[in-house]
């Protein structure tokens, strides 16, 4: 049941009619009934794994929160994260590493090791691992009380605006919401609904069109330059109309039940260096990343080569939590990369006009997004080779086409963006006149009644 | 709720966003009309044809792409035939659709024929479906039809988006004239993905699968039935062709052969069905251009094995129009005739009270029996096969079936010595072919089955001769 289905529409319809008509203490066994339904919308079989999460992770962080032992604490916050990253590990990457494993025993010559297993990767797994995890470390650091109630915590996990792809939620933001009665303003009210408006547009309109045209590029074997390039653009403002896209639509869904979810996603592509992209870019991971990772890894704390270590570490891991596959962690090394040479050269770099740093940051951002697309390395190769020894500035009748359409469909979102960046706003169209706000919503309203992709396309980062 | 309700009321009403909703409003009404002569495939051509144009053909084609290519180039059925066959994605619902819409404006035709290679299959589930069915059949009639018999609030909702949205409903035309954006692609409607995972274990998968099992009959069945069942209340005969296949026993063989049966099974409930089974042909695979569409050279193989019988049923309903236009009719001998208020006052009425006004007799009906008695008719002489025809022109408020009861002299009415014809609101003229063997006696006419008032004009009887007869 994706977001932008109708089968969507009915279910949040059905369920925010039932949700205005509830008290608070209903309003969340409401929403947990809705959100198994929703998760077992997609596979019914994996309602138990869900369960399972939340059942140890609660149980954890209660014993954690109830003793006083440090011991005790300690032995169920391993309990957690080895039961989390366990179920975590066997279904996303134990194909993966036995794939490996057995590529590296025919390469010395022992034949294959072992078998691998046909599972299927439940949907979402790597979000509610990461928020479940957050929770337990939070209690253990006594950032956070233990939930005081299964149901809230149930609700927590289950959450259906976001347990398909994030954004990942601590628990002192969501979980506290659970607890507490809701309350809707009209400011709210309207960011909700304009989000969501604008999450869709962006899903339906620029993601779901640009990625017809990236497949199409992708998916030939022409080899020609100007394609990849255009491919490449098209690429990286498809990842970010997606899951940005995403992010609002889910962020509008609970705003409209007087939720407040963090911000996912800021601006990024106007970043001038790696750390601002990190700081723009999928906000809930990365402060994740930073704050369970990179931090106890030592951070930035013990001099220049352990700070590069440390930011490598986690680019890498951060990398392999998109997916099981070698491009995904050379994307985390690519990136981990880049925030090394930004904190080794940083003065120098400053130094370059900000105009040219911009754009010079945001061609390294394609280019990892090239690695993130490619299938193989071999791929990778190709279109690189193609990029600079089969490149003709001059396009042709077809390209012409997808040219207008990579402009068509990505110039709203740019100069969204652009004008998110200059007003430091999120939602910089509430300042306009009512009159030119109006006019927005109309045109952003056809566009998507126009302009949306004929078929509703599964988020990118449904598979993470 | 309250606190939303406020929301709307005080904060939501008097923002962009409400001036935004009333501009849409605005530009779907004024959208309406003008993207409404967008066509973009055969059933949006069709509708518009059917909604623009009187076609008042003698005989209407049903079916599939399979039936489309047998009658498109047949010769004789030029002028008389109107071609309602269309993409078997519209499956038989489509079908039952597009022949209501087109009564809505033309005659009764003499004859329908359904050609299609799966009548009654299919619960709109087609990748196709949403374009050639929830797209175009957009009438709030049809729309909770098919919710009442597919109960399914998703497809329903779609049905209501296309129905609201011209825009939405022309989109493709609109990317070409806006932007000039084509789609080579077969628009299918806005098709949602399916689960990440395989094996189809989502919730609602499961639960659609498990009604679908439940169900016995399919959506396309249920609307093939209630098709045959209106063209049988309204006297108009069906005629199953079954569409030519190969010679191999595959698939589409099969289904013709299960179509046969089903329709078989449907000719003993409805008089007015008949299967065309010696109609079947199979020509070797040279002859199809696919696995099931006939090429030149099969059209020109195919065409004179059932040319003949085509051309009779055309022309039977050619005849039989021709006589519900007075001709054939004209032809007969008189028997009687209450033409004028005068003669109408002769008529006995039981359970309505009656009143000439005019040169009408009008009936109110304080009951659901309203009837008339006709005066007697002893010994009626006619020539070896020759019938008895009575026709009767009249109004009636409300869509009803009259009946007209025959029974010798020392007879009761009863049911199965009884004609019935499906009348409408207004001015109905509807003919009863009495049995071959009816020599006089008594006739009863009950002009409705429901309360209400009655305007007669005219009841007549004639005979005919058995040729004539035939056409009734």
């Amino acid at each position: 049941m994706q977001f932008n289905s109708f089968t969507f529409l009915a279910f949040f319809a059905a369920t925010f009619a039932l949700y205005c008509c509830c008290s608070h203490r209903w309003q969340n066994r409401l929403l947990l009934a809705a959100s198994y339904l929703f998760y077992a919308a997609w596979d019914y079989r994996f309602l138990a794994l869900l369960l399972t999460y939340t059942v140890v992770n609660y149980l954890a962080g209660a014993k954690i929160g109830g003793s006083p032992s440090q011991r005790v604490r300690k032995s169920w916050l391993l309990v957690s994260i080895s039961s989390s990253l366990g179920i975590l590990g066997f279904f996303k990457y134990f194909n993966f590493f036995v794939e490996n494993l057995n590529a590296l025993c025919i390469a010395i010559g022992l034949g294959e090791c072992a078998g691998v297993l046909h599972v299927v990767l439940p949907v979402g797994i790597s979000f509610y691992t990461f928020q479940t995890l957050s929770y337990t470390i939070d209690v253990y650091r006594q950032k956070n009380e233990p939930a005081p109630s299964f149901f809230d915590f149930a609700l927590y996990v289950a959450f259906f605006p976001t347990i398909l792809a994030g954004p990942i939620e601590r628990a002192g933001n969501l979980l506290v919401q659970i607890g507490a009665e809701r309350k809707i303003t009209p400011e709210l009210f309207h960011a909700s609904a304009f989000l969501i408006l604008f999450g869709l547009f962006e899903k339906v309109v620029v993601a779901d069109n640009l990625a017809a045209l990236v497949n199409s590029i992708y998916g030939s074997d022409s080899g020609d330059g100007l394609n990849v390039l255009i491919a490449t653009y098209a690429y990286t403002f498809q990842i970010f109309a997606d899951f940005d896209g995403y992010s609002n639509v889910a962020k509008g869904i609970a705003g409209l039940m007087g939720f407040r979810l963090v911000t996912n996603f800021n601006a990024p592509y106007f970043s001038d260096s790696p750390s601002e992209f990190w700081r723009r870019w999928h906000i809930s991971l990365s402060s994740w990343l930073r704050d369970y990772l990179y931090i106890p890894l030592g951070g930035n704390r013990a001099g220049t080569a352990m700070t590069v270590r440390n930011l490598i570490v986690t680019m890498l891991l951060g990398g392999l939590w998109h997916g099981a596959g070698w491009m995904f962690i050379c994307w985390g090394a690519f990136h981990g990369l880049l925030l090394a040479v930004w904190l080794v050269f940083r003065e120098a770099i400053s130094r370059v006009p900000p105009l040219v740093r911009r754009l010079l940051f945001f061609h390294l951002i394609c280019f990892s997004w090239m690695i993130f697309r490619a299938e193989s390395m071999a791929q990778l190769q190709a279109q690189l080779q193609a990029l600079l020894f089969d490149f003709d500035p001059v396009p042709d009748a077809g390209q012409l086409l997808l040219i207008r359409k990579l402009l068509f469909y990505s110039a709203i979102v740019v100069v969204y963006q652009y004008l998110q960046y200059r007003t430091a706003r999120l939602i910089p169209v509430f300042d306009w006149p009512p009159a030119v706000r109006a006019a927005s919503y109309v045109m952003l309203f056809y566009m998507i009644v126009i302009f949306g992709f004929n078929s509703a396309q599964s988020f990118i980062y449904f598979q993470f | 709720m309250a606190l939303y309700l406020k929301q709307f009321s005080r904060h939501f009403v008097t923002t962009a966003a409400a001036v935004a909703v009333i501009a849409v409003v605005a530009i779907e009404l004024l959208a309406g009309p003008w993207v409404k002569s967008f066509e973009s495939h055969e059933v949006d051509a069709t509708l518009h044809v059917l909604e623009k144009k009187e076609l008042n053909k003698d005989v209407v084609v049903l079916g599939d792409s399979v039936g489309r290519g047998i009658f498109s180039g047949w010769r004789s059925g030029k002028g008389t035939v109107a071609m309602l066959a269309c993409n078997q994605a519209t499956e038989t619902t489509g079908q039952y659709f597009f022949l209501k819409r087109y009564l809505e404006h033309n005659g009764m035709p003499g004859a329908v024929i359904i050609c299609d290679r799966t009548p009654g299959k299919g619960d709109l589930n087609q990748a196709l479906t949403e374009n050639y069915v929830q797209r175009c059949f957009t009438r709030w009639r049809e729309i909770l039809g098919l919710f009442r018999v597919k109960l399914d609030p998703v497809f329903t909702a779609k049905m209501v988006a296309y129905k609201l949205l011209a825009t939405f409903k022309n989109r493709l035309h609109l990317q070409r004239t806006l932007v000039g954006f084509t789609n080579s692609d077969i628009y299918s409607g806005v098709v949602p993905a399916s689960g990440t995972t395989p094996g189809g274990y989502g919730i609602f998968d499961v639960i659609e699968d498990e009604m679908r099992a439940a169900r016995t009959e399919s959506v396309s069945w249920r609307y093939l039935r209630q098709m045959l069942e209106e063209l049988d209340g309204l006297n108009i005969p069906v005629y199953y062709l079954p569409p030519v296949t190969t010679q191999k026993i595959d698939d589409s063989h099969q289904l013709v052969q299960h179509s046969l049966a089903m329709f078989r099974d449907f000719e003993r409930q409805f008089g007015g069905l008949h299967v065309l089974t010696d109609a079947y042909v199979r020509l070797p695979k040279s002859h199809f251009s696919d696995e099931v569409h006939l090429n030149e050279l099969g059209l020109a193989a195919y065409r004179p094995l059932v040319q003949s019988r085509l051309d009779e049923i055309v022309q039977e309903a050619v005849d039989r129009r021709e006589l519900n236009r007075d001709t054939a009719f004209a032809r007969g001998t008189p028997l009687f005739s209450y033409a004028d208020g005068k003669t109408l006052r002769m008529l006995r009425p039981v359970g309505t009270a009656a009143a000439v006004q005019g040169e009408a007799l009008q009936l109110s009906a304080a009951t659901k029996d309203p009837a008339l008695l006709l005066p007697g008719l002893a010994g009626v002489e006619k020539p070896g096969q020759a019938r008895v025809v009575v026709r009767v022109r009249m109004e009636g408020d409300s869509s009803t079936v009259a009946r007209l009861y025959y029974a010798a002299g020392d007879e009761d009415f009863a049911q199965q010595r009884s004609l019935r014809a499906k009348v409408g609101p207004g001015l109905n003229q509807v003919s009863f072919l009495l049995p071959a063997d009816f020599q006089g006696g008594k006739l009863r006419f009950d002009p409705g089955e429901a309360e209400g008032r009655y305007v007669l004009h005219a009841v007549e009887g004639r005979i005919i001769a058995a040729d004539d007869a035939v056409y009734f």
